[in-house]
């Protein structure tokens, strides 16, 4: 079963000549974790308002397990959509215990069992008699998560959810929130800037640009195989060359010769594409095919972040390659990479 | 039809329009809130131009230059005590200068009119001082009385607002000027002074604003302004002559809120950074003697005459019978009406905070500025709204406690809208989401949400609107209803008949009063 179906929704805001969701549509399935991504502006929160029902779209519907939310003029308000909300800075209710803010949307005869199954969920069991301002940040979130879930909701929407959080606490909250989802059983779709936070907790990800989407596909599928020139640069470090599809279907001929590639959408022969190289896909080798000089390095504890200036026939081209941080390299020393094809993607256009 | 309206709601309310219910709330409180200084506007307009070239040549003038002139005085005198305390307790080692500072800021709770009373009983005319030293040169039914004493009761106003400035001062620019090698006295005279300037401009406003609307002290001094002549024209009931100088009293003000609000713009490129400011306090010298000197005079003059004074004169009233059962009858009366202000107040001004905090537009802004008209301008203008609106259209209504409320209400409910407003801001829109999200009806989000959080605002407002109606003089004299006296009726009714110790204790009842919120009075600037 389908728990939300967004199609063709766009809405725009009064003053804002570009449309802050443009024509999306998206199905998001019973019991799955989706994450929408993109940079800040780019609409993503507007979609999850949307869904909740906070805001109206111009056009289009939104359909919750099967129920039209919103669409053709009808327009259910949030308090009867069966949603559940966990917000940037928790919005939990100052002045309500734990277990209050917890039971808050429970029906009074089953409250105290629910709001027990709840903090042993969330693992804040004992804590039920606290107030919020009591509570460190990441309980404060269990808080919000556990509310958000106690009422049995359609789906759970996260707003920026681990943004407040110091870079420990996040880590470990991503595991966390995830294992409590997949252990409740629920359908979520977080918002998020960030890409490890998309891929450490989704099942899909979801990128969205200017309203619009740009590509949908398990965390690994958007890493390895972006679809268009913006998921490859947002999602990770990547180069974009122009070429053209090799003979064999397994290459990209570029102008620092053909680079292989597993993901060439079985395009024809000499197509005209771009390709996406991970700067993760180059690895130093001395007899590898691509020389360059190293014009900048940033060293960055985990990898070491260089820029290679390589000679084609149509001029110089910079490469962003990653180098394991074992390896001392100089500015100006010439160096030899060879691509590895399993980060090397097609773009279609 | 209805999709239309629906649409233009839409687009005025910027995506977001609130319940009909609420919108029709907010936008009846706006409008009853202006009514009346429209309705006075349009009468003293009407008042045709025979009357007003009568009252240009030779009224008008005459208030214009004493109304002015008093400003103008009382203004820079405040200025000069408000600022010169403020720097001496805040940035000097002056001796004692934590104490002082809280002390400074009490006289803001004694209503002029009330400390009017207390000068009167010493230099009167069957004063005190005229007893032991009989033609004692000062007289206090004069220019220089009305002047002194206003100056003596609203210097707080300024010392607050450019007290807190200076707390919030960053002391960088002063030791950037120290280090460029200048004096303390020139970096005083060119940097800190200069930096506080949009300080001092808005608590001189307030102070000027307050002047022309103070009735109760010129009166009692027997100084004639534009409030006084106003109040003495609708006795003789030439109210079409009140209206006239109502309109000009109205100008005036109209002219002090738009310097207001170009000085508040300006001040908000002068707020620097905090800094977390620990220099040690600039050594008086040989001026702390005199310094301490001039803070303690003001001191006895605003704060320890008046209370002792009415402290002696309570217990000589009290001694002879003054807080008999009509004493207690009177107070009744003023907690009672006040209460009542005060519950209208905190009520009517949620619909507009509401709309202003979670559907901000050009509406509801509209609305609020609306709302606020009342809070400027003189109660007594108010009033003579009032009592035209009530002799014409409800007369059945004129001359009941309904209509006293309702003046309380019209002038104090930006008070109540300040506390509720500043509350409601520190609660986060999100909470009203996720209330929504787990099942809430928009009513239910205000009432289980909203309310409780907001209670401290609620009541804060309350407190001020209570203590503000208490002390309310002009409106209640115009408009209560015959042989109901309040507190401040009686005060004003005894001292006018020189039955001091009758007032006194009054007096003394609504000093205490006034004290209690002084928490929040204070924390406001």
């Amino acid at each position: 079963m389908n728990a939300i179906e967004l199609r063709a929704v766009s809405k725009s805001y009064i003053g804002c000549p570009l449309p802050a969701v443009d024509n999306l549509s998206l199905i998001i399935r019973q019991g799955e974790i989706v994450t929408l991504l993109g940079p800040s502006g780019c609409g993503k929160t507007t979609t999850l308002r949307l869904i909740a029902g906070f805001e109206q779209p111009d056009r289009g519907s939104i359909m919750l397990r099967e129920r039209e939310v919103t669409g053709n003029g009808g327009y259910i308000p949030p308090e009867k959509r069966n949603i559940g909300m966990v917000f940037q800075d928790y919005a939990l209710f100052p002045h309500l215990k734990v277990s209050e803010n917890i039971g808050i949307a429970v029906p009074k005869g089953e409250r105290e069992n629910r709001v027990e199954e709840m903090l042993e969920l969330v693992n804040l069991k004992g804590l039920g008699g606290r107030y919020p301002h009591e509570l460190s940040g990441g309980q404060q979130q269990r808080v919000a998560l556990g509310r958000a879930l106690a009422g049995r909701p359609v789906v759970v929407l996260l707003d920026e959810p681990f943004s407040n959080l110091d870079t420990d606490l996040r880590n470990h909250m991503r595991r966390e929130v995830a294992n409590i989802m997949k252990k409740a059983g629920t359908t979520a779709i977080f918002v998020t800037h960030d890409l490890k936070d998309a891929l450490a907790v989704s099942d899909r990800v979801a990128v969205i640009r200017d309203g619009r989407l740009e590509q949908v596909g398990t965390p690994e599928e958007i890493y390895r195989y972006p679809g268009t020139e913006f998921v490859a640069t947002f999602v990770g470090k990547s180069n974009i060359l122009p070429g053209s599809i090799g003979p064999d279907h397994r290459t990209v001929i570029t102008d620092l010769g053909p680079i292989p590639c597993f993901h060439t959408h079985d395009l024809p022969v000499g197509r005209k594409v771009k390709v996406s190289v991970r700067a993760d896909s180059f690895e130093l080798d001395p007899d590898g095919d691509i020389e360059g000089v190293i014009r900048e390095t940033i060293y960055g504890g985990n990898e070491i972040e260089a820029l290679l200036e390589v000679e084609t026939e149509h001029g110089n081209r910079e490469l962003l390659v990653h180098i394991h941080p074992e390896k001392q390299v100089r500015e100006g020393a010439r160096l030899r990479f060879h691509i590895l094809p399993e980060f090397v993607a097609v773009i279609e256009h | 039809m209805r999709i239309l309206s629906l649409h233009t709601r839409q687009l005025i309310w910027r995506g977001n329009p609130p319940g009909l219910f609420l919108e029709a709330v907010a936008l009846a409180t706006a409008l009853v809130m202006v009514i009346p200084i429209i309705y006075v506007l349009v009468r003293g307009i009407q008042g045709g131009p025979g009357r007003w070239l009568a009252l240009l040549d030779g009224r008008i003038p005459l208030l214009l230059w004493n109304t002015l002139s008093l400003t103008v005085i009382v203004t820079a005198g405040a200025l000069l005590i408000g600022v010169g305390a403020a720097w001496l307790v805040n940035r000097s080692d002056l001796p004692g200068r934590s104490l002082w500072q809280w002390i400074l800021a009490l006289p803001l709770v004694i209503p002029p009119y009330v400390g009017a009373v207390s000068f009167i009983i010493i230099f009167g005319p069957r004063g005190v001082v005229q007893n032991i030293v009989s033609g004692f040169p000062f007289n206090i039914y004069s220019f220089g009385g009305a002047a002194l004493l206003l100056t003596l009761f609203t210097y707080p106003y300024v010392y607050l607002v450019v007290g807190a400035a200076l707390k919030r001062f960053n002391l960088n620019y002063e030791e950037a000027g120290m280090m460029a090698g200048l004096s303390y006295f020139k970096v005083l005279r060119k940097i800190t002074l200069p930096l506080l300037r949009p300080a001092m401009g808005a608590g001189a406003i307030l102070v000027a604003l307050y002047v022309l609307s103070d009735f109760g002290l010129v009166a009692m001094l027997r100084y004639t302004t534009f409030t006084t002549a106003i109040y003495y024209q609708m006795g003789s009931f030439d109210r079409m002559s009140a209206a006239v100088l109502s309109v000009v009293l109205i100008f005036l003000t109209l002219v002090l809120l738009w310097l207001e609000y170009r000085t508040r713009r300006r001040q908000r490129f002068f707020q620097g950074n905090a800094s977390y400011s620990c220099t040690a306090p600039v050594p008086l010298g040989r001026g702390r003697i005199p310094a301490l000197a001039a803070v303690i005079a003001v001191v006895v003059m605003a704060l320890l005459l008046p209370l002792t004074i009415l402290l002696f004169w309570s217990y000589n009233g009290i001694a002879g019978g003054a807080l008999d059962s009509r004493f207690w009858i009177y107070a009744h009366q003023s907690l009672i009406t006040a209460g009542f202000a005060a519950l209208g107040c905190a009520v009517l001004a949620l619909p507009l905070v509401y709309l202003k905090s979670r559907h901000p537009s050009l509406v509801s802004n509209v609305y609020e500025k609306l709302a606020l008209g009342g809070y400027a301008l003189p109660g007594i203008i108010i009033a003579l709204g009032l009592v035209f609106i009530f002799n014409q259209y409800l007369p059945g209504l004129y001359g009941t406690p309904v209509v006293l409320v309702l003046a309380y209400v019209i002038r104090f409910l930006p008070q109540a809208m300040q506390a509720e407003s500043s509350s409601l801001s520190q609660v986060s829109p999100r909470l009203d989401e996720a209330g929504r999200s787990l099942g809430f009806s928009p009513r239910r989000v205000v009432t289980g949400i909203i309310l409780p959080l907001i209670r401290p605002g609620i009541l804060a407002g309350m407190a001020l609107v209570f203590v503000s109606a208490i002390k309310e003089l002009p409106a209640t004299l115009v408009l209560r209803p015959p042989g109901m006296d309040t507190l401040a009726v009686r005060i004003w009714i005894e001292a006018s008949e020189g039955f001091y110790e009758m007032a006194a204790p009054a007096a003394l009842l609504i000093i205490i009063i006034s004290a209690l919120p002084l928490k929040w009075l204070i924390s406001k600037f």
